[in-house]
């Protein structure tokens, strides 16, 4: 028999953690070193059936050791046969993370969404009822309205996003921005950012909303660098 | 920086989902694992769960916890 792991993250320290540190299903969440980095890993006793609350206890424990160390977050579920599966891992990978744990220390990710007023949302998603029986010409002008309406609101999105990226990049050391579905977010991004930036980064994107307040901002963070962990 | 913008870790579970299940270190490939004597097929490290619309559909399927079920 094989015992199943549910590993974390890698981190930055051979070192052992506490025995109050639990993870999935309550197991013990123990560190397995390796020359000098580790590995964080819990006994995984059977299936996850809740894929939400194993989602959160994933993420609990490595906040827990993003507070102490640089971590390189895995996804979740990642499950690996045994010990010796971690440390076959960690022997194939090892300078692939030792690379990555140099260029994240001391970063943390925060994640920024902007939307459009509600109003404005609406009236992009509106679809127009159709006729019954809706001519040719109907049709289009329906299509060309809305697609007007789209390209409209993709054409400020974009300036709002320069606008936006130009005022937050000083304080951020790597970015991936996306493009949004224009008529729901004017804005999405990730940012990897200096803790020791983090407030001055706060503070840039707030000053940005207090030039465009009609506009509903999302900031969360700060995360482990999930987005990031792939240089 | 007021109520209406988030600060200090404003955990939107959405947020929280669209990271930890579909980003960070991905450890590729499949592996046989054994809980209690039952052979169980671990149907994929690379898990690609790329929305929380995909978590909403595989929401209740078997599959979704990364465990297939024994086959007999």
């Amino acid at each position: 028999m094989t015992d199943a792991c549910a590993a974390y993250c890698v981190l930055d320290s051979d070192a052992c953690l506490p025995e109050g540190l639990t993870g999935v299903h309550g197991g013990i969440v123990q560190n397995l070193p390796y020359r000098g980095i580790g590995v964080a890993v819990s006994p995984l006793a059977g299936p996850v059936r809740d894929i939400v609350a194993g989602a959160v206890q994933h993420e609990t424990v490595v906040e827990w050791l993003m507070e102490r160390y640089t971590v390189l977050p895995m996804r979740f579920p990642t499950v690996l046969a045994g010990q010796e599966a971690v440390l076959a891992l960690m022997s194939q990978r090892f300078d692939s993370f030792c690379a990555s744990l140099r260029r994240l220390r001391h970063h943390v990710e925060f994640g920024v969404r902007v939307l459009w007023p509600a109003t404005q949302r609406s009236a992009a998603q509106a679809r127009v009822p159709a006729a019954h029986e809706p001519s040719g010409t109907q049709y289009l002008r329906e299509r060309y309205g809305r697609y007007r309406c789209n390209q409209a609101l993709r054409e400020q999105a974009d300036q709002f996003g320069r606008k936006l990226d130009a005022a937050l990049s000083e304080f951020v050391t790597a970015k991936k921005l996306r493009r949004a579905a224009a008529d729901a977010f004017a804005f999405e991004g990730v940012y990897l950012v200096d803790r020791d930036k983090g407030a001055a980064f706060r503070q840039a994107l707030a000053e940005v909303r207090r030039a465009e307040p009609d506009l509903e901002y999302l900031l969360s963070g700060p995360w482990p660098p999930y987005n990031f962990t792939i240089g | 920086m007021d109520d209406t913008m988030a600060t200090e870790k404003d955990v939107t579970l959405l947020e929280l989902l669209d990271r930890v299940l579909d980003k960070g270190v991905v450890v590729a490939g499949d592996l046989v694992i054994s809980v209690a004597d039952v052979d169980l097929i671990y149907v994929g490290l690379r898990v690609l769960l790329s929305s929380v619309e995909t978590l909403e559909r595989l929401r209740g399927a078997p599959l979704t916890d990364g465990f297939s079920e024994p086959t007999p």
